[in-house]
Formats: C-alpha cells, sequence, structure tokens
C-alpha cells in the first residue's frame, strides 16, 4: 500500500514511517500539512494517516 | 480586629460595664431564651436535622446557655474574641447557612431584649438605665455578628483560594501531559523497530521489554494528568452502582486488608456520572486502604456502603486504620496536600471537586470504635421520588 504520513512531530512520523515500511508498505512522510496537500497533488495514496490538530491547518 | 470591631460599634468601656451589670437580671431567663432559640431552628427541617438526637440538642442547649453566660460577663478582650471566633468556625463546620446564623443571631437579640424590657422594671432600674444597656448589648452582638460572619468569609476564601489552585495546576498539567505524550510516542515507537532487531540477543530483549513496560507507566502517568485537568461538568444519567463500585475497587491493590461493598438490596440506578463517581470511590477507598495497610497488627479492613436516602445516594468508606488529627483534617481536601511519602495529594482534592459540581457533599469522621468514615452525599441521584 502507498501511506502518506503526516504528523508534525517529524521523529515520530520518520518512525512510523519506518515501521510501514518494515510491514512491507510504501510510505511518504511529510511534516507539515501544506507539505501533505503536495504530497497528495502529486500521487494517489491508498492510505493516509493524518494526526488531528496539526499547525496552521487542523486536519478536521 | 477586634479591638477596630469594638470601635467601630461603638462598645466602649461603659457599655461593657452596662452589659455586665445586666447579667444578673437576664441570667434567670437563659433558659427560657434558648429554648426558644432551638423552637425556631426546629422550624426548619434542615437544620432540625442537625440537631437530630435529644441528647445532642441537650448539649447544644447547655452550650448556648454558657454562650450566653459569657456574652454577660467579658471581658471583651482579645481572647474572647478568639474564643468567638472558633465558635463560629464550628458553625461553618456543621454546614449551617450564613443566613440561618443571621436569623438565629437576630433570635438572639430579640429574646434578650425582651428580657431586659421585662425585667429592667421589677428590679428598679431607671429608664435611662435599661435604654443604654439595651443600645450596648446592641452593639456587642453586632460584634459578634461581624465576628461571625468574619469566620463564613475565612472558609470561602478558603476555598477560593484552593479552587484556583486546583485550576491552575490542571492548566500545568494539561500541558505537561501533552508536551509528554509526543515524545513518549517517539521513544514507543523507536523501541518497537529496535525490538525486532535485538530478538537474537536475551539480555538485549530483556532490556528493551524494561523499556517498554516503563514507556507504559509513563502512558498511564500522562493519562491520569490529563483527567484531572479535564474539569468538566458531570453528564449525570441513570447509572447501576453496583457496577460503579466494583470497576472502582478492581485495580486497587489491598494487601493485608479485607475490603468489603455493601450496597443497599434494589439500590435503584442513580443519576451520577458514572465515570466521575467511579473515580471519587476509587479515590477515597485506595486512601483508606493505605491508612489501614499502615496501621496495627492483623488484617485491617475497609467498607464500602452505599444507601439511598430520599433522592440522594449516600456512600461511606469506613475503615479501621488510625483516624485523622484534626490538623490533618483541617488540610485534608486541599489539592497537594499529602500525608504519605508516596503520591502527589490530588485524590481527596478531585473527590471535593467531582462531589460538589453533582451538587453533593463530602465530610470526613472519625468512629468512635476507632478509624475514620468518609461520607458523601449526592442529592439529586433519584429525581423520579418513590420508593
Amino acid at each position: 500500500m502507498r501511506i502518506l504520513v503526516v504528523d508534525d512531530n517529524r521523529e515520530l512520523a520518520e518512525n512510523l514511517g519506518e515501521i510501514l515500511e518494515e510491514a512491507g508498505h510504501v510510505p511518504v512522510v511529510v511534516d507539515h500539512p501544506a507539505g501533505a496537500l503536495a504530497a497528495t497533488e502529486a500521487q494517489r495514496f491508498d492510505l493516509i494517516l493524518l494526526d488531528v490538530r496539526l499547525p496552521g491547518m487542523d486536519g478536521v | 480586629m477586634f479591638r477596630e470591631l469594638r470601635a467601630d460599634a461603638g462598645f466602649d468601656d461603659e457599655a461593657a460595664r452596662l452589659v455586665q451589670e445586666a447579667r444578673p437580671l437576664v441570667e434567670a431567663r437563659f433558659a427560657a431564651v434558648v429554648d426558644e432559640f432551638y423552637a425556631r431552628l426546629g422550624q426548619n427541617p434542615e437544620m432540625r436535622a442537625l440537631f437530630a438526637d435529644d441528647a445532642q440538642l441537650k448539649r447544644q442547649k447547655g452550650s448556648l446557655e454558657t454562650w450566653l453566660g459569657t456574652l454577660f460577663t467579658g471581658p471583651y478582650d482579645e481572647a474572647y474574641f478568639q474564643l468567638r471566633s472558633r465558635i463560629g468556625r464550628a458553625h461553618v463546620r456543621i454546614k449551617m447557612p450564613q443566613h440561618h446564623m443571621f436569623s438565629m443571631m437576630n433570635v438572639l437579640r430579640t429574646g434578650l431584649q425582651e428580657v431586659i424590657r421585662d425585667e429592667a422594671p421589677r428590679a428598679g432600674w431607671s429608664d435611662a438605665r435599661r435604654e443604654a444597656t439595651r443600645i450596648a448589648l446592641d452593639m456587642l452582638i453586632d460584634i459578634e455578628l461581624a465576628v461571625m460572619l468574619e469566620t463564613y468569609r475565612e472558609d470561602f476564601s478558603e476555598r477560593l483560594r484552593s479552587t484556583e489552585r486546583l485550576a491552575a495546576l490542571g492548566q500545568l498539567a494539561a500541558t505537561i501531559g501533552h508536551e509528554l505524550r509526543n515524545p513518549l510516542a517517539v521513544i514507543d515507537t523507536s523501541l518497537h523497530l529496535l525490538q525486532r532487531r535485538v530478538k537474537d540477543d536475551p539480555k538485549a530483549d530483556r532490556h528493551a521489554k524494561k523499556i517498554g513496560a516503563q514507556v507504559v507507566v509513563c502512558g498511564e502517568i500522562i493519562t491520569d494528568l490529563l483527567m484531572l485537568a479535564r474539569d468538566r461538568p458531570p453528564e449525570r444519567h441513570p447509572s447501576p452502582v453496583g457496577p460503579i463500585v466494583g470497576s472502582a475497587l478492581e485495580g486497587i491493590p489491598h494487601a493485608g486488608v479485607k475490603l468489603r461493598a455493601r450496597l443497599q438490596d434494589d439500590l435503584p440506578a442513580a443519576h451520577v456520572d458514572a465515570g466521575q463517581i467511579r473515580q471519587v470511590v476509587a479515590n477515597l477507598v485506595s486512601n483508606a486502604v493505605s491508612a489501614v495497610q499502615g496501621h496495627g497488627e492483623g488484617e485491617g479492613e475497609v467498607l464500602l456502603t452505599a444507601n439511598r436516602e430520599r433522592d440522594v445516594l449516600a456512600l461511606e468508606v469506613l475503615d479501621d486504620g488510625p483516624g485523622i488529627s484534626p490538623e490533618v483534617r483541617a488540610r485534608l481536601f486541599e489539592p497537594l496536600f499529602t500525608t504519605r511519602a508516596k503520591g502527589v495529594g490530588l485524590g481527596l482534592a478531585l473527590v471535593r471537586r467531582v462531589v460538589e459540581k453533582h451538587g453533593g457533599h463530602v465530610d470526613v469522621r472519625n468512629r468512635p470504635e476507632g478509624g475514620s468514615c468518609f461520607r458523601v452525599t449526592l442529592p439529586g441521584s433519584f429525581p423520579e421520588g418513590g420508593a
């Protein structure tokens, strides 16, 4: 699965990405909402893991 | 302050002398004034409940007579008013509402003034002396009233301070809780990634597991902090009491302590916030268990009872521990006050907050047979009336 991971905590987002990678998925990790929007415009994802209440755009 | 009060009321040495010299005149009728006082008090059902049994009523009448005797004796110095303050605080403690205290003081005032009016001519007093004495007595009772009101004000500001402190603490707890969640999540996920690589190294694996277990402990502490911070009003729904009590007692370790719950038969579902009351029960019982554990020989005992009293759900937690000293009792519900080496001192502060948000009271007394009894009353728990 192509999975987009969005969390403003960079370390946490990276860790989640690594865990997903080890499980055989293809993660894309971003740590801000604008990056998430850009990523979804560039490619299609099967799943988006989105933290709520992100700075700037709250994701809700 | 007392000097100032006397000056404000105009109660000078001459006035003091007039009141003192009136003692022989009024003394014989103290008992009648006291009877009238308690007859009036008894007209209010709530107040009558405070003096339910005859023995207690008799004791109370005795202390009021003593109070009257002192009123006409003085000397009206610092020590006199200190004692009066202590008596005032006793009324605050039994939760006599301020407006009752006010009107009951007026019953005394009227009663005493009538006695002077009736008796002065018989004793051959001049009209001037009678009037001067009545004015002096009025001044003194004004001072007494001011002292009483001051004790109510002290109690009120203490509660306010306590609430403010709890609110500030809650904010701090919420911030710390949120800030710790993030790094903890990173530790947890990094650990997850590491653990796969150290599976074959028993020692590394053991330590990885230890870290994992401690991360869980940290997570639980953070959850507690956030619960404290979330100061939300109770959401009252009909909730069976049995399961509330059951789940509250479940998680409490009680080595060496016999822990029992006795619920009234056919106790209907209570309209309370089940989650909050669960926490109240858990905190009270957990405190009771700690009190018993450090005390005496043999197996200690903690008993929880739940009963319906009209629309009130009454919960009591009884233990056979050492009881509570007056000094500790005075500060028991303050946030951050604790007598335990371990513990932050938030449990009872939270209990009081939850109970008061339910419109109820929490109180503690020492049991005559030893140990203490915490009593929580939650009015409006059985709104439908009937049995």
